[in-house]
């Protein structure tokens, strides 16, 4: 077995929300803004459905082989062959949404801060650093999201705070001005980031206490939501009408806040606190990756396949394309269609392959 | 400036050989050829992306495959 380290239920879950919030929180108002305007609020709750579904699934399927990743038993419910083939679609997925990924957060560096540093630093630094925490192990992973998160999740309430005398609560009516679809639709192109919480199944076998697996799978997906419903809410009530034409509208937000000429600039704090979670984001799906694909070749180790893996990462993320309109697009566009299909669609169709399996392997037992 | 590039990624790529290659115990033949393999096809790519950075990457072909669903999601936009 590869990877040796141990976590616990808590930890998984802590894991998550950056994987999640990390890089939602800053292009999801924009984009859900352009479908559901004022009812932006709810499209997170309907995607919360995706995120419950896509625990238990991972659980689900957990529970039918005890101790294995989803790489591990895709050969064993669908044979050499196909379990490869599939596995293989799943590998190329994690390799190039960390692309995207690397690249989106180059971007957001580039031209947000550091506008004459060459991108190739930029990402290098990302990738060498989640590079040296992957290599680490899960259970390192795991730590550093301990040590992080408390002061991201501190710093994210302080932000939040200091822009609350700005806001103006009638910015948010009318409610359902247009009946429950926009904010359905809205809830369309987060879908994306919600099915991640498949890749719980990348770490449910090494989680000391599995059984608790599922009730912090869940609340994770509960507290994410919130989170990202409490950042569409806030650019809304700041900025109404306006908030579909921000490139990063909480980054904006940030700005905005300038208390007794004194406070001011808090967009750094936001930088901060976003750089700490797009390292853990790309440490788990690097991670994620590494491990795959040393089960996917039935390696004993995974640390030999983790600087190569980097480079090819680094190949990815430049070839995201040179605009970040281009990544928009690919964001608005593609990425709930195509992380639909990897995420839940699947999962699911495995999961009803086992059940359908045991049903007819059922039926055969009293036979005999 | 290209080649410049294409050295540097020489360079980080036996930098991590020289790094990982004592660390993989003598027995395990199968990581040992991986880890070549895996480094020569990613260098290889990082090169090719280098020197032709026009070439239509995966968020392309996506964006071509899921073309029908994206044009459709654009109708629910709201005006305004």
């Amino acid at each position: 077995m590869p990877e040796k380290g141990r976590i616990s239920a808590f930890q998984m879950g802590l894991l998550m929300y950056p994987l999640i919030v990390a890089t939602a929180d800053l292009t999801v108002p924009t984009i859900t803004y352009e479908y559901a305007k004022q009812d932006l609020w709810l499209s997170p709750f309907w995607d919360s459905l995706v995120g419950l579904v896509s625990v238990w699934l991972a659980v689900r399927l957990e529970r039918f082989f005890p101790g294995e990743t989803l790489i591990q038993y895709l050969v064993r419910i669908l044979g050499t062959g196909l379990g490869k083939a599939v596995g293989l679609i799943f590998l190329f997925y994690y390799l190039h949404i960390n692309g995207n990924i690397i690249k989106f957060s180059q971007e957001l560096v580039t031209t947000n801060f550091l506008n004459y540093t060459p991108i190739f630093v930029v990402t290098f630094g990302l990738i060498f650093v989640s590079g040296c925490a992957v290599r680490g192990g899960l259970e390192v992973i795991a730590r550093t999201a301990q040590v992080l998160m408390p002061f991201v999740l501190l710093l994210t309430l302080v932000v939040f705070v200091l822009l609350t005398p700005d806001l103006e609560v009638k910015k948010l009516f009318p409610i359902f001005a247009h009946g429950i679809r926009p904010s359905l639709m809205g809830a369309v192109v987060p879908i994306a980031w919600l099915s991640h919480f498949i890749m719980i199944s990348f770490m449910l076998p090494y989680v000391r206490d599995r059984e608790k697996g599922q009730k912090w799978g869940n609340i994770a997906v509960i507290v994410t939501v919130s989170a990202l419903s409490l950042c569409n809410i806030y650019t809304l009530l700041l900025f109404g009408n306006i908030t579909g034409n921000f490139t990063y509208p909480v980054m904006e937000a940030a700005r905005f806040i300038s208390i007794a000429d004194f406070l001011e600039h808090m967009e750094s704090l936001v930088v901060v606190i976003w750089i700490a979670g797009v390292y853990l984001k790309i440490a788990i799906f690097y991670y994620v990756l590494v491990l795959g694909t040393a089960q996917w070749l039935n390696l004993s180790n995974y640390r030999p396949l983790i600087f190569p893996i980097g480079v090819l990462l680094l190949a990815f993320s430049l070839w995201a394309g040179p605009s970040l309109e281009d990544l928009h697009a690919f964001i608005s566009r593609a990425t709930p269609f195509y992380s639909f299909i990897v995420h839940i669609l699947i999962p699911f169709l495995l999961f009803l392959t086992v059940l359908v399996r045991k049903k007819i392997f059922a039926k055969k037992e009293p036979a005999h | 400036m290209d080649v410049l590039k294409i050295i540097g990624i020489a360079l980080i790529l036996a930098a991590a050989a020289w790094f990982e290659w004592p660390k993989i115990e003598a027995d395990q033949k199968k990581e040992k050829k991986v880890f070549v393999i895996f480094s020569l096809i990613s260098g290889g790519m990082l090169a090719v992306v280098i020197l032709y950075p026009e070439l239509p990457g995966p968020n392309k072909w996506m964006l071509e495959l899921f073309k029908p669903m994206g044009e459709m999601m654009q109708k629910y936009k709201l005006a305004g």
